[in-house]
């Protein structure tokens, strides 16, 4: 198992190196470059090109990206064009808005998902049933951009019940970066329910595909599981419903679901990237946009790693996940 | 035991989140209503916090450092330079300087300071502060100039011809601790009005001093200024939000003697989707908002809580022609194509109203503009079918017809403004094709004559013509010598002529002439063509009072003051 564990983890090397490879490349194929994205619309190509020579982008582009890797194993993220500021420093600061973001997503979408999907499955045919897969599978085909202007609209333009954007206040001491827990920590209520105002439209828009997904795989992994000889053994002995659906039926069903959460993770990333930008959510998604968009060639580079890191690592534990759910399963 | 026992938890999550929303009723924002505010004679009041939503952060805090409006609009309010514009125009009005002369050859500027000033962190306002702060930016060498960043000090380059040996001004100096002089390579028109750029007011040089580097990021411990709000350390928020707090001690006072600012804070939020934005000052959690399209103007006006301010143009929007493309090399097709455009019709369908049709490259108001020239070319598309016939292209032709991907004042929907250019040029027998891309490659392929006709536009720094006229017509200049101007292909020595002799004229009543024969020349040759100056919009909360919104696209809130 932890040799396992540790193979994958060896393994991320090569895959954050071809990353790296890639997106160098795709930021320097594009059409445009840093020094006309930063200098003002009347500079002389004289000037772009003096520009593009100190920020080194004169050179070819092997030694470009060999200057580059080598930095980045010192774990020298570079300068942000734009920003002129460390990139790590930055990171730091956008970093735990998108996980804050993020994990609560994935934390609505799983609880809330899985309670539908069983529900679902056990009430089969009902008239919930057909209700909560109606909505999945309009959760699964709404666009967020879209959901997430109309949730503004109402809860916050209209109702007034929620704030439209933003993360609002930042707590005075920053531990972790995540509002809601800093202000919890420092023991401000008042500060955590704002926060988590602000939080919650956000964090629902993200929710609703992962959410949908979800709900649908555990409602036919349930059902499928509900039909096998083992649960009508279960039922068979006498066992009450909640033995049989927590003990047998759920940890077998919950396999396949596990999976699609992993991946969903990575929806997620990439959600997260429109989610922000609609409620102008200062965290990586908003950052990677506007670095593209400023040809922030040292942003954009990072934050792709951070993603593909995250997601590399959540496949790994979605992996490590299936021995404890499915003890069959063995690790070689 | 019942099956439903299964919906319990399921609905207790769905009750939990439904009632968690529902329980917040009452309207949010990230910084506490102006409960403080105290109301004074006169009407005006006092304390509060002004919560300002602009569409991005800002880059470093060094005003002589930065060229993007959301960056200005916060370090203005902290520093101020030797003169300023009037609220509403340009003329040039005392800021830290109180007076100011010319010597008869206009080579020697002499600044009587204010006296008495002082800077945010106590030390004194003084020549010698004015004189580190011009060296910095002039001399690549001086120790001050802090580690190269991004666009170094681009406005000075821009605005006074380089650096070192290149620059204008050639020597500053302290007469004594209240008088500056500047001394100049030769005679320079726009001298005044660059001095009271927003780029170019005086930090503390303490501040420089103690973190020549950093005291500009967002780690500062001082960022110094003389003006009528300050920031402490800590108060940026890196992607969200930097707050200024009152300068108790500034200088200026009110016509009724009371003390400035009238607020007791501003915070400026980076709110960058313009849905959201609008979205929350509509929600009442910021009380102003600006760079948003006129497609919003109904909406803002239909609230009765909100009002639209709108900002004087002065900016140009206008259509790039490509002399290197044929048949756009000639004068008749290019009128023809002046004379197609019905400009009125698109500033009501798509400008909300909020702009003025353009008959030249300077806007109303300016030194130079010429009131004789009321239209550019009178729209007629008979007439301008004829001028095609007359040079031989009776059925038309043609054409790639760029707009920008982006939204920016005098364009804030380029595509749909490309789209009613296509449908007038159709009318004469031009076929537009419709073409886009990325901004950064767009900005590129345009100087490099990429394109054939485009969309592209200028919003003005200074209120100077030269600022408008020679940034689009001078010469590209290649081993010292002229050659047709870079986006265009558009060669007229007359042209560059009378702006260079317009550059070093100091006596304003003939600078405006030169200026008025040059749009003349303009308009004969038809290298581009002027088509809109747009208001930008400012959309605020009622209470919002004293907030007038200046040209250039930026003001400090000296006098702004919430209401009822």
């Amino acid at each position: 198992m932890y040799r396992y564990i540790a193979r994958r983890l060896l393994a991320v090397i090569p895959t954050l190196f071809g990353v790296s490879i890639i997106v160098f490349l795709f930021l320097r194929l594009i059409p445009g470059d840093p020094a006309t994205a930063i200098l003002r619309e009347n500079a002389t190509a004289e000037q772009i090109t003096a520009l593009n020579t100190r920020l080194g982008l004169g050179k070819p582009l092997n030694e470009q990206y060999i200057d580059y890797l080598s930095k980045i194993v010192r774990g020298d993220l570079g300068e942000g064009y734009f920003t002129r500021s460390p990139v790590i420093d930055d990171l730091g600061r956008r970093f735990p808005a998108t996980v804050e973001l993020a994990l609560s997503a994935v934390l609505i979408a799983t609880v809330l998902g899985i309670a539908l999907g069983v529900v679902a499955a056990i009430r089969r045919g009902s008239l919930f049933d057909y209700g909560t897969m109606t909505l999945s599978l309009i959760g699964v085909s709404m666009p967020i951009f879209w959901l997430g202007l109309m949730a503004i609209y109402l809860f916050a333009v209209d109702l007034r019940w929620l704030p439209p954007s933003t993360r609002g206040e930042q707590p005075e001491t920053l531990r972790t970066g995540l509002f809601t827990i800093d202000y919890l920590l420092s023991g401000d209520v008042a500060g955590f329910v704002e926060a988590a105002k602000h939080l919650f439209l956000p964090a629902v828009v993200l929710a609703t595909v992962p959410l949908a997904v979800i709900a649908r795989q555990t409602r036919s992994a349930m059902l499928e599981v509900l039909s096998q000889d083992f649960v009508r053994t279960a039922w068979s002995k006498g066992l009450r419903e909640r033995a049989v659906v927590t003990r047998h039926v759920l940890k077998n069903a919950m396999l396949p679901v596990i999976t699609v959460v992993g991946l969903q993770v990575g929806a997620l990333l990439s959600g997260a990237v429109l989610t922000e930008t609609v409620f102008s959510w200062p965290g990586l998604g908003t950052f990677v946009l506007e670095a593209i968009v400023q040809r922030d060639y040292p942003v954009v580079q990072s934050i792709v790693l951070v993603f593909a890191l995250i997601f590399v690592l959540v496949n790994l534990l979605v992996d490590v996940s299936y021995g404890w759910l499915d003890p069959r399963i063995r690790y070689g | 035991m019942t099956k439903r026992f299964w919906s319990v938890p399921a609905l207790t999550v769905i009750l939990a989140l439904v009632m968690g929303a529902c329980s917040q009723t009452t309207p949010t924002g990230t910084s506490a209503a102006p409960a403080t505010a105290t109301t004074a004679a006169g009407g005006v009041v006092t304390g509060g916090t002004f919560r300002f939503g602009q569409s991005g952060d800002i880059t470093v805090l060094d005003p002589w450092n930065v060229t993007d409006g959301n960056s200005l609009l916060v370090t203005r309010q902290i520093f101020e330079s030797l003169v300023d514009y009037e609220p509403t125009g340009f003329k040039i009005v005392p800021k830290l300087a109180e007076t100011w002369s010319t010597s008869a050859d206009g080579k020697t500027w002499t600044f009587n300071l204010r006296k008495g000033v002082k800077f945010h962190d106590g030390t004194d306002f003084n020549a010698d502060a004015v004189v580190l702060n011009f060296n910095r930016a002039m001399n690549t060498k001086d120790p001050n100039r802090g580690k190269p960043i991004g666009d170094e000090y681009a406005y000075w380059g821009d605005q006074w011809n380089g650096f070192d040996a290149d620059s204008i001004i050639t020597k500053v100096e302290a007469k004594d601790a209240n008088t500056v002089l500047f001394t100049t390579k030769t005679a320079f028109g726009p001298f005044l009005a660059n001095m009271a750029m927003p780029t170019f007011p005086i930090v503390s040089p303490k501040s420089i001093k103690d973190d020549v580097d950093g005291w500009m990021t967002v780690n500062t411990k001082g960022a110094a200024g003389t003006g009528p709000f300050l920031i402490k350390p800590g108060a940026w928020q890196k992607g969200q939000q930097i707050t200024l707090e009152k300068n108790p001690s500034y200088w200026a006072k009110d016509k009724d003697g009371k003390a400035l600012p009238y607020l007791d804070k501003v915070v400026f939020r980076f709110i960058a989707d313009e849905s959201a934005r609008v979205a929350e000052l509509r929600a009442g959690s910021v009380d102003a908002i600006r760079d948003f399209s006129p497609a919003n103007i109904p909406t803002i006006k239909a609230d009765p809580n909100l009002q639209i301010v709108a900002r004087p143009s002065f900016n140009i929007a206008y259509l790039g022609i490509n002399q290197g493309v044929k048949p756009l090399d000639n004068l008749n097709v290019r009128k023809a194509i002046a004379m197609a455009v019905d400009k009125s019709a698109i500033v009501q369908a798509l400008y909300a109203g909020e702009a003025k049709a353009a008959s030249q490259f300077l806007v109303p108001g300016m030194l130079g503009y010429d009131e004789s020239i009321t239209e550019f070319y009178k729209f007629d598309q008979a007439g301008a079918k004829k001028l095609l016939a007359d040079a031989g292209f009776a059925t038309g032709f043609t054409v790639d017809l760029w707009y920008m991907p982006v939204s920016r004042p005098y364009y804030p929907d380029a595509k749909k403004v490309a789209e009613a250019f296509a449908a007038d040029l159709a009318k004469i027998g031009i076929t537009a094709n419709l073409k886009s891309e990325d901004w950064t490659p767009y900005r590129k392929d345009a100087r490099e004559n990429k394109f054939g006709l485009w969309l592209l536009g200028w919003t003005g720094d200074n209120g100077d013509p030269d600022n408008f006229l020679n940034v689009f017509f001078h010469p590209k200049v290649v081993d010292g010598k002229d050659t047709p101007i870079e986006a265009g292909n558009w060669s007229s020595p007359p042209t560059w002529d009378l702006l260079r002799k317009a550059q070093v004229e100091i006596d304003t009543a003939k600078r405006a002439d030169l200026y008025k024969q040059a749009s003349k020349l303009v308009q004969q040759d038809v290298p581009r063509i002027p088509m809109f100056h747009a208001n930008p919009p400012t959309g605020t909360s009622k209470r919002v009072q004293g907030f007038v919104p200046h040209p250039t696209g930026g003001e400090a809130f000296t006098l702004v003051y919430l209401g009822k």
